[in-house]
């Protein structure tokens, strides 16, 4: 039985995952405001303070790094959804750890997602390269040929750094 | 109309600049025509910098902990802004350990000389690279291709080239003012894009103490804070700049900013090269460390 829920789980912060590049996107105009932000908690900025005053910005004057210039991660054409926009403050999820809620990193949407999940589990398959900014607790991590991969139920991810936030690609089974 | 109002605009962006340039070659001198811009340039606070900048070029060995706040602008306008502590310790020209101490994505950057790790200790993941000679050749190829910011780059910057004071439209002394209970004088800074403030403590060691930048092209005005602690006489061992992986410690990819996107992407789909021992971009030179493990 608990074995079970565990699945159950499991099947549902996968499928949390997968939907998140979606989720990003209508997220756009609303920021974080409407789901607890814990753990992977964010917003999408269109302008962040600079840290330098001797470091020149990209693109001259305006400078509007979160937003649009160099750290836009565009996966659009790849995973069909139009633009995945950095979360701002994007928080690590400890994949090794079991299940703990306060490191959810997935689901500020989590009751959507879950709701969501039941019916449409089998239609809601993570597309091959998509990135999404945080995984389930719950993956398991392997080395595969000198590479990092987690596994998160039938849903493969590579690891990356991009800048200093770790990103998820969606891998076919390594 | 409104063609003409630009016009004069521009006319008067371009005299101010003029004034400006003036104010920044001619020290103190008031300009008759434009006197109220040129006096916005205090030489006093010009020569502070970079007596501070030369100063900061002589020290060869330094710690230096701050609290970080900055902000971020939400997409309705809203603010968002974080704290962090970070602890630097720079041996130049080419030692530097970056500890940054954050609830959601704490980080350690490590430099030894020969290669650059970054290292997440709640995930577990690493990345090395290899890395340029010196301090300040790493901090530019961190920002060029791997979008990485070095936290407190200016403290490497001011009295270089690099930072350069003809660039500021204003400058000011504010006066004395204290941070945590060490004396300062305060000045007040403009350049394109930016107003910033920064706190140099007064006598024989003109250390920055704390730094504000306010962003100036977004009208929410995003603000970074920071406020140092210097420690000028750190015991460290050169063991403390080289990464040695811990047993958990998992291997990934640090992407170049511009492999970004969907030329790389578009490989992803093929299953070989998924395969590819630690899928690394072809034209990165290897780790040696990867080899080790």
């Amino acid at each position: 039985m608990r074995k079970l829920l565990a699945q159950g789980v499991l099947v549902a912060l996968a499928i949390c995952a997968a939907i998140e590049p979606a989720l990003a996107q209508r997220r756009g105009g609303g920021g974080f405001r409407g789901g607890g932000a814990r753990g992977g908690g964010g917003g999408f900025a269109r302008a962040s303070a600079r840290p330098s005053v001797t470091m020149r910005p990209a693109g001259g004057a305006n400078f509007n790094r979160a937003s649009y210039n160099r750290t836009t991660v565009n996966r659009g054409a790849v995973s069909g959804a139009a633009v995945v926009r950095r979360p701002v403050r994007t928080g690590d999820v400890n994949i090794d750890r079991d299940w703990d809620d306060r490191y959810s990193g997935c689901c500020y949407y989590r009751p959507v997602a879950r709701a969501a999940a039941v019916g449409a589990a089998a239609a809601t398959a993570a597309a091959v390269g998509s990135a999404v900014y945080s995984v389930p607790s719950s993956c398991v991590s392997t080395e595969v040929n000198g590479a990092t991969y987690l596994q998160c139920g039938s849903t493969w991810y590579r690891p990356e750094f991009n800048g200093t936030t770790t990103t998820y690609i969606v891998v076919s089974q390594p | 109309m409104k063609r003409m109002r630009s016009v004069l605009g521009a006319t008067v962006i371009a005299t101010m600049a003029g004034a400006a340039a003036m104010g920044t070659a001619g020290a103190q001198k008031t300009d008759s025509s434009s006197g109220r811009v040129a006096a916005k340039i205090d030489q006093d606070a010009i020569n502070a910098l970079e007596k501070m900048g030369t100063y900061l070029r002589t020290l060869k060995t330094f710690q230096v902990n701050a609290t970080v706040s900055t902000e971020d602008v939400l997409d309705d306008g809203q603010k968002v802004q974080s704290t962090k502590r970070v602890d630097l310790v720079a041996q130049r020209p080419n030692r530097m350990r970056v500890e940054i101490s954050d609830e959601r994505q704490p980080r350690t950057f490590y430099y030894d000389g020969k290669s650059f790790t970054l290292w997440a200790p709640t995930t577990r993941f690493y990345a090395t690279v290899d890395a340029p000679p010196t301090i300040n050749e790493l901090v530019n190829q961190l920002d060029e291709k791997y979008d990485i910011d070095v936290p407190f780059v200016d403290l490497f910057r001011w009295g270089t080239p690099e930072s350069d004071v003809h660039e500021l439209t204003s400058a000011m002394d504010m006066g004395p003012s204290a941070i945590d209970g060490v004396t300062c004088e305060q000045y007040l800074f403009r350049q394109d894009g930016l107003d910033w403030q920064i706190w140099i403590q007064n006598g024989e060691f003109p250390l920055p103490r704390k730094l504000v930048i306010t962003t100036t092209t977004d009208e929410a005005r995003p603000q970074h804070e920071s406020v140092y602690t210097w420690n000028l006489a750190p015991s460290v061992s050169d063991d403390a700049f080289a990464f040695t992986a811990p047993p958990d410690a998992k291997k990934i990819n640090l992407v170049e900013a511009q492999a970004k996107g969907l030329a790389k992407l578009e490989k992803q789909p093929e299953k070989p090269a998924e395969k590819q021992p630690a899928a690394k971009p072809p034209q990165e030179p290897r780790n040696p460390r990867s080899e080790d493990r």
